[in-house]
């Protein structure tokens, strides 16, 4: 497929997710009513869940499903290794285990800001550590890095777990909200979100370029002129970055950063610059749908969107696997 | 082109290169020979800039390698890795392509004059029919082409290549041996690291012994290899055919001294 065409028909996809997650939940809004509300909200119900309700938990949910994606295109370029993402490398983790301590130690409370902070602190932090651990055993191989991260991850999500056993009265929502969730969502986070995240992946995107050559190899990269250790290094705090956010704001949601990114790469091949434009847009439509379909499943009780999220997106990546099979090489 | 004076590199305590020193012109192949472990793959990422030398001088066109950008240095030098780390499913188009990263800013996209030495290069090596095939689809042969092309889109005086004929069938040795040849009569310097002696002698202009991490011995292959050094260096005796001028047809290897 031409990565033209799929970048226009993601941007479509976007703005129709939006819309329909508009339209639905436990009160459904008609179309015609949502696009009057949108350009002229008033003080009526309609108004209220979708300017304070649905839209700040939609725009939340798409640009943390826009940050998993890219960061997990970036690691997996970075890593040269189909099987990286946020959560295989430890920073995800990390954000998770920052923003635990954020809340056992009662900074949460004092300012929303701590959250993201703590979180970013965090996965910044065990990515130099996952770094530093496989530098010791040799030249940075992406092998190394990935038994590093995995390793460190499964240590500090054995931290998350004490903490919260620790933490005990608010456990069942720290749980809920490592199993991820948008259902806090407020336009404050949307705001952090969207002046810290945005820029972060548009950088990413400018500097995209940069990561064919590196998937190649360090040989290759460095022939081509790369600066390879700067490169690696702030590809790394930018994904960090956009990561420790994510976590911090909708808890643990796996998948989305290891298999968009597959799914975009077997539809229009590796070039990161085609991949990161359309993947940006993919990864946000998919996040809200999720978002949507937990939120509107069960009027109860939502699901987690995590759930979700691999449950649709699972099926329809083995599919596209197995029909494409050249992609494994 | 390039002026390497006792270059020192060491892993640990353990030297890699110890002392090395040679110059490589304009228009020549210039062979690094010597067995395994010899220090030939280390030499070429030394004077590409991929390790960091611990002593000595690397001039590059007049100047020290330290002073170039990584920008820079890859608009002077090619290096043609010996291995493609192809986890990713690049089209061979692409993979030239990136030839020319190293003159595209962030913002910039590729330019006519980008796509003309994508093209040229792409004919020159032969592999202008395979443009839409993924680099999983072709060829050894192929492969090391499409590398070679890759190199010479990046446009530079300079290539460095790490045994490009190793893993390859005679037919496509020779193949790409002789567009090495053809890259040098365009006043191109090629410095490269080789296996094969039979190879380096038929190919390259002059030819280096590497024994140990220093140069056992330097100039035309006709002067260089001969019975005595082939003992001293790969530790195994032969006999060395040549013509009725004095030039070396065949080396053939006989016992492990």
């Amino acid at each position: 497929m031409k990565s033209g065409l799929l970048l226009i028909i993601s941007i479509v996809l976007f703005f129709f997710s939006i819309v329909f997650s508009l339209e639905i939940g436990a009160v459904s809004i008609p179309l015609i009513s949502v696009m009057v509300k949108l350009f002229h909200p008033g003080n009526d119900v309609y108004s209220i869940i979708i300017w304070q309700l649905r839209m700040p938990r939609i725009l939340l949910a798409a640009i943390v499903g826009a940050s998993l994606t890219v960061s997990g295109a970036v690691m997996q370029g970075l890593f040269r290794n189909p099987l990286a993402d946020p959560y295989v490398t430890g920073t995800a983790s990390g954000a998770a285990l920052g923003a635990t301590i954020s809340m056992f130690f009662g900074f949460f409370y004092i300012s929303i800001f701590f959250l993201p902070l703590f979180a970013f602190v965090g996965a910044l932090l065990t990515t130099l550590i996952v770094l530093l651990i496989s530098s010791i055993s040799g030249s940075l191989k992406s092998e190394n890095m990935l038994l590093a991260g995995i390793g460190t991850s499964i240590f500090l999500s054995a931290f998350v777990s004490l903490l919260l056993y620790l933490l005990g009265k608010d456990l069942l929502t720290v749980f809920y909200w490592l199993m991820g969730s948008f259902s806090g969502a407020t336009w404050t986070e949307v705001y952090i979100m969207f002046f810290v995240a945005i820029p972060t992946i548009a950088i990413i995107g400018i500097m995209s370029l940069d990561l064919d050559p590196m998937m190649l190899g360090e040989d290759h990269a460095y022939s081509l002129g790369i600066d390879v250790k700067k490169v690696r290094v702030i590809f790394f705090i930018l994904a960090s970055l956009i990561t420790g956010l994510s976590v911090a704001f909708s808890g643990i949601i796996g998948f989305v950063g290891l298999v968009i990114p597959h799914i975009v790469r077997i539809l229009i091949g590796p070039k990161n610059r085609h991949l990161i434009a359309s993947a940006i847009f993919i990864g946000a439509s998919y996040m809200v749908i999720a978002d949507t379909i937990s939120r509107s499943i069960s009027i109860i009780e939502e699901l987690p969107v995590g759930i979700v999220t691999s449950m649709i997106g699972v099926p329809v990546f083995l599919f596209l696997l197995v029909r494409e099979r050249n992609y494994w090489g | 082109m390039i002026s390497v004076k006792d270059l020192k590199f060491s892993y640990g305590d353990f030297n890699v290169i110890d002392g090395v020193s040679f110059v490589l012109n304009r228009g020549e192949i210039l062979g690094i020979l010597g067995p395994n472990g010899s220090g030939k793959t280390t030499l070429i990422k030394l004077v590409g800039g991929i390790l960091k030398k611990k002593e000595g001088k690397i001039e590059i066109l007049g100047k020290e390698i330290e002073k170039y950008s990584r920008k820079e240095l890859a608009r002077k030098i090619a290096m043609v890795p010996s291995d493609l780390g192809a986890g990713f499913d690049f089209t061979v188009y692409d993979m030239v392509a990136m030839g020319r990263y190293p003159y595209i800013g962030f913002f910039d996209t590729l330019t006519l004059r980008d796509f003309d030495l994508i093209e040229k290069a792409m004919l020159a090596t032969g592999i202008n029919n395979l443009s839409r095939h993924s680099v999983r689809e072709i060829s050894g042969g192929e492969r090391q082409r499409m590398l070679i092309a890759r190199a010479l889109a990046q446009n530079t005086e300079i290539l460095l290549m790490d045994e490009p004929t190793s893993n390859l069938d005679l037919k496509f040795q020779v193949e790409i041996m002789e567009l090495i040849e053809n890259i040098r009569k365009t006043g191109r310097g090629i410095l490269l690291t080789m296996h094969d002696v039979n190879m380096a002698v038929r190919y390259c202009t002059r030819v280096a012994l590497l024994s140990k991490g220093k140069i056992f011995s330097i100039g035309p292959p006709d002067k260089v290899i001969n019975e005595n050094s082939i003992v001293e260096v790969y530790g195994v005796s032969g006999k060395i055919i040549r013509n009725g001028d004095g030039k070396i047809v065949y080396i053939l290897p006989e016992k492990i001294q």
